[in-house]
C-alpha cells in the first residue's frame, strides 16, 4: 500500500468556499471582540441612530470596521492556508482494497489513511447553512466508532454524491476481493448487486414517510408519558388548592423537575420529528440509503452486511393502528441513536416485510419459546410479551409491555454468550441469557428463562454462534438447509423488488 | 510462604462459614447451570482473598482511628455521637465485607472447553460468560503491586463486544502466563473476523 503522495492528478481539494464557511464563526468572534473593544461608545443604542444620521464620530466607526476587517482577513487567510494544504485522494491498487488518503493541518500536519474496506457507512449530510449554498459534508463511519470517523467538509453537493458513489464502489469491491461476496460475479445475475452504477441513479425508492404521519405517530408515541406527567402536575395543583400552600410548596420540589422533564421530552420529540421529516428509504446497489431531515439533511448509506441488529418497536398507542417503527444497529454508530432509525413509522406489515427483506427472517413467525412460570411473578406486567425465537441464522427476542419490541441479531456477529441470575431470579429459578454483540449494537437478552431451559438455550446459542462464526451477518451456514423459512419470501417480494440481502445471491451459488 | 499458609487456612475456615451465609453449597439446578459438573473447573488462587481483604482493611483502620478519636479526643456530646456512629458504620460494613469476601472469591471459576472458555462468578448475582476462542481479540494479563507480591495476576479476555465480561482475577502468575499462551494459540486457530 502506498503511503507516499500520489500523483498530482489524483489529489483532490475541498470546495473553495470551505475557508469562508470554516471561518465564519471566527469572523463572528472577531466582530464581537471589535464591538466589545469600543463598547464605551457603542453601549447606547442612540449610537446607531447617530451613525445612520451621519452624526457619529466617524473615527470610532472606522476603528471598529478596521478591527473587524483585520480579524476577518486573518481568519480567512488562515482558513485559506489550511484549505491549501488540505487534500485527499483515493488510491486503489486494483486487486486490493482502496485507501482514502487525507492530508490536513497547517501547523500540525496530519495525514490519515482510511482503508475503504473498513468503512461502515458513507453519509452525505447538509447542515442548514451549507445547504443554502449547495455544499455538503461527506462522512465516513468506521467500525471503531466516533473517534475514527472521517468528515470531508465541505464539498459541492454534486461532488459529494460522486465521491460517495466512488467510495461505495470500493467498499463493495473489497467484498469480492476478500472472497466474502464472491458469489455475485459468477452468479449470472444480470444486475450484480455489488457493483453500483455511478450517480446514485440506481437507487430505488422503497418507502417514504409523510410529515403529517410522522407528527401523528410521534404524538401518539409520546402521549401516555405526557398525560401521566400532566396528570401529576394537575394533581399537585389540586393538592395546593385544597390544602393551601403548605403541601404545594412541598410539591414544588416535584413540579420543577417534572416540568423540566416534560420540556426536555417535548424538545426531543420535536428534534426527532425534524431529523426524521421527509424520510425516504432507498434501495441502493450496495445496501440501503436513508435520506431525511427538515432543516439539515442527512444521507446515510448502510451496507446490508454491516447491519448487526434490527428491531421493530410498537409503542402502546400505535398497536391498535398497527403501526410500527424499524431500527437497525450498525457496529460503530453507537452515538447516533437517530441515525439508527430505518423507518420512523410505517404499517406493521410493511415493517415486517422490510425486516424480512433485509434479514430473511419473519419476525411474526411461530415457534416462540415462552418464559417460565417464574417470569410471571418477577415481571407480572411484561411477562406476556417475553418470547424467544431461534431462526436459522439469527435469534429474535421479544419484550416490552409499553413498547413492544422484537429484536433480531445474527448469530454470526455474537461475540460471547452469558447467563446472569440475580438473587430474586435465583429464588424463582429463572435466569437471563445474553448474546454480547459488538460495540454499537444493543445486547440481545432473553429475560427470565427457566433455569433448566436456560442451560439448553445457552448451549444452543453458543453452538449456533460457533457454527455461523465464519459466515457473514445474515448468511445461513453452508451446512444448514434453508428450506424452512423460504416459501414466505415470495409473498413479500414483488418481481421488481430485488431482495436486499446479498446472501440471496450467495446462496444460489452454494 | 507465610502469606500462603495463612491464606489457605483462612480460606477454608471462611468458606465453611460462608456456606451458612450464602447457601453456596446446596446444589440446585441453577448451580448446574452456572457450574456444569461435567467440566473440570479451575478455582482462582486463595491469595486473591488477601488482596480483596486488604482493600477492606484500610477503611476498617480508618474507622478504628475515628472511633478512638471520637471517644477519647473529642468533647461535646453531638460531635462524639456523630463520629462514633460514623466509625461504627465504617467498621461494621468493613467487617461485613470481610465475611462475605471468601464466598465471593471462591465463586470465581473458569473452565476450558474445546471451543470456548467459561468464566463463572458471583453468589448473590451469578454470572456465566462463554467466550469462544475465535472471538478473543486481546488477552491481557495484569497485576498491581499487591497482586504481584502475592504472585497472582488478572487475566482479561477482550472481544469486539463491550458487554463481554470475561475477567479472571487471582490466577497464579505462572498459570496466567501459560493460560494466556494457550488461549492465544487456540484463538489463532479458531480466529474469525468481526
Amino acid at each position: 500500500m502506498t503511503t507516499s503522495v500520489p500523483p498530482a492528478a489524483q489529489l483532490r481539494r475541498l470546495h473553495p468556499l470551505t475557508p469562508i464557511f470554516r471561518s465564519w464563526r471566527l469572523i463572528g468572534a472577531g466582530a464581537a471582540i471589535g464591538v466589545g473593544a469600543f463598547r464605551d461608545n457603542l453601549d447606547q443604542l442612540s449610537f446607531f441612530w447617530d451613525v445612520l444620521r451621519g452624526e457619529a464620530e466617524l473615527s470610532v466607526l472606522i476603528k471598529v470596521a478596521l478591527v473587524v476587517l483585520a480579524v476577518a482577513l486573518v481568519a480567512v487567510l488562515g482558513a485559506w492556508l489550511s484549505w491549501r494544504v488540505t487534500w485527499f485522494a483515493i488510491v486503489a491498487e486494483p486487486p486490493g482494497p482502496g485507501t482514502l488518503l487525507l492530508h490536513r493541518g497547517l501547523v500540525v500536519r496530519q495525514r490519515s489513511q482510511v482503508r475503504l474496506s473498513r468503512v461502515q457507512s458513507v453519509d452525505v449530510n447538509q447542515p442548514l447553512v451549507a445547504r443554502l449554498v449547495g455544499l455538503a459534508v461527506v462522512r465516513l463511519e468506521m467500525a471503531a466508532g466516533d473517534d475514527a470517523s472521517v468528515s470531508l467538509a465541505y464539498l459541492g453537493a454534486k461532488d459529494a454524491w460522486a465521491l460517495r458513489e466512488e467510495i461505495l464502489r470500493h467498499t463493495s469491491a473489497t467484498g469480492s476481493a476478500t472472497g466474502l461476496a464472491s458469489g455475485s460475479a459468477s452468479d449470472g445475475d444480470e444486475t450484480s448487486p455489488l457493483l453500483p452504477q455511478a450517480g446514485g441513479r440506481d437507487d430505488v425508492l422503497v418507502a417514504e414517510v409523510s410529515t403529517s404521519h410522522l407528527v401523528k405517530a410521534s404524538l401518539l408515541a409520546g402521549a401516555p408519558a405526557l398525560l401521566i406527567t400532566l396528570g401529576w402536575l394537575v394533581g399537585l395543583a389540586v393538592v395546593a388548592a385544597v390544602w393551601g400552600s403548605g403541601p404545594f410548596v412541598a410539591g414544588l420540589a416535584g413540579i420543577v423537575p417534572v416540568t423540566y422533564a416534560i420540556v426536555v421530552a417535548l424538545r426531543q420529540q420535536v428534534a426527532a420529528v425534524l431529523t426524521d421529516a421527509n424520510f425516504r428509504l432507498y434501495r441502493t446497489p450496495a445496501g440501503i440509503r436513508i435520506s431525511a431531515g427538515l432543516t439539515s439533511t442527512i444521507n446515510r448509506t448502510i451496507d446490508t452486511d454491516r447491519i448487526q441488529g434490527i428491531r421493530i418497536e410498537e409503542p402502546l398507542l400505535w398497536r391498535r393502528l398497527r403501526w410500527a417503527r424499524v431500527e437497525v444497529d450498525v457496529a460503530g454508530a453507537a452515538d447516533e441513536a437517530k441515525a439508527a432509525s430505518l423507518m420512523p413509522v410505517t404499517t406493521r406489515s410493511q415493517a415486517l416485510t422490510l425486516v424480512h427483506e433485509l434479514t430473511g427472517v419473519d419476525l411474526d413467525a411461530g415457534g416462540a419459546r415462552l418464559p417460565g412460570a417464574g417470569a410471571r411473578r418477577l415481571d407480572p406486567l411484561g411477562w406476556r410479551h417475553l418470547a424467544v425465537v431461534l431462526h436459522d441464522h439469527g435469534a429474535v427476542t421479544a419484550y416490552g409491555r409499553w413498547r413492544q419490541t422484537r429484536f433480531f441479531v445474527p448469530y454470526a456477529r455474537a461475540q460471547s454468550v452469558s447467563v446472569q441470575q440475580g438473587w430474586l431470579q435465583r429464588r424463582l429459578n429463572v435466569a437471563t441469557l445474553h448474546l454480547d454483540m459488538p460495540k454499537g449494537v444493543s445486547r440481545w437478552a432473553a429475560h427470565h428463562r427457566d433455569v433448566a431451559e436456560a442451560g439448553e438455550l445457552g448451549d444452543e446459542l453458543a453452538e449456533r454462534a460457533r457454527r455461523h462464526r465464519s459466515t457473514r451477518s445474515f448468511a445461513p451456514p453452508p451446512a444448514v438447509a434453508e428450506s424452512g423459512s423460504e416459501p414466505a419470501d415470495a409473498a413479500h417480494l414483488s418481481e421488481s423488488r430485488r431482495p436486499l440481502a446479498r446472501w440471496e445471491s450467495d446462496r444460489s451459488e452454494r | 510462604m507465610i502469606w500462603h499458609a495463612a491464606t489457605l487456612s483462612g480460606f477454608r475456615e471462611w468458606r465453611v462459614l460462608a456456606r451458612g451465609y450464602c447457601g453456596g453449597v446446596r446444589e440446585t439446578a441453577a448451580d448446574r447451570l452456572f457450574v456444569d459438573p461435567s467440566l473440570t473447573w479451575e478455582r482462582v488462587s486463595p491469595a486473591l482473598l488477601i488482596e480483596r481483604r486488604l482493600v477492606v482493611v484500610g477503611p476498617a483502620l480508618v474507622g478504628l482511628v475515628l472511633l478512638v478519636w471520637g471517644l477519647v479526643g473529642l468533647e461535646g456530646t453531638g460531635a462524639v455521637v456523630v463520629t462514633t456512629l460514623g466509625a461504627v458504620t465504617l467498621i461494621a460494613s468493613a467487617l461485613m465485607w470481610f465475611v462475605v469476601i471468601p464466598s465471593m472469591v471462591s465463586s470465581w471459576r473458569y473452565a476450558e472447553r474445546e471451543q470456548d472458555l467459561l468464566v463463572t462468578r458471583g453468589r448473590m448475582f451469578r454470572q456465566l460468560t462463554v467466550v469462544p476462542y475465535g472471538r478473543m481479540q486481546v488477552i491481557e494479563v495484569s497485576a498491581n503491586p499487591v497482586s504481584r507480591r502475592l504472585g497472582i495476576a488478572t487475566l482479561t479476555l477482550v472481544t469486539a463486544s463491550a458487554a463481554t465480561d470475561a475477567r479472571i482475577p487471582g490466577v497464579p502468575a505462572d498459570v496466567a502466563q501459560e493460560l494466556r499462551d494457550r488461549l492465544a494459540a487456540k484463538g489463532e486457530a479458531a480466529a474469525a473476523g468481526l
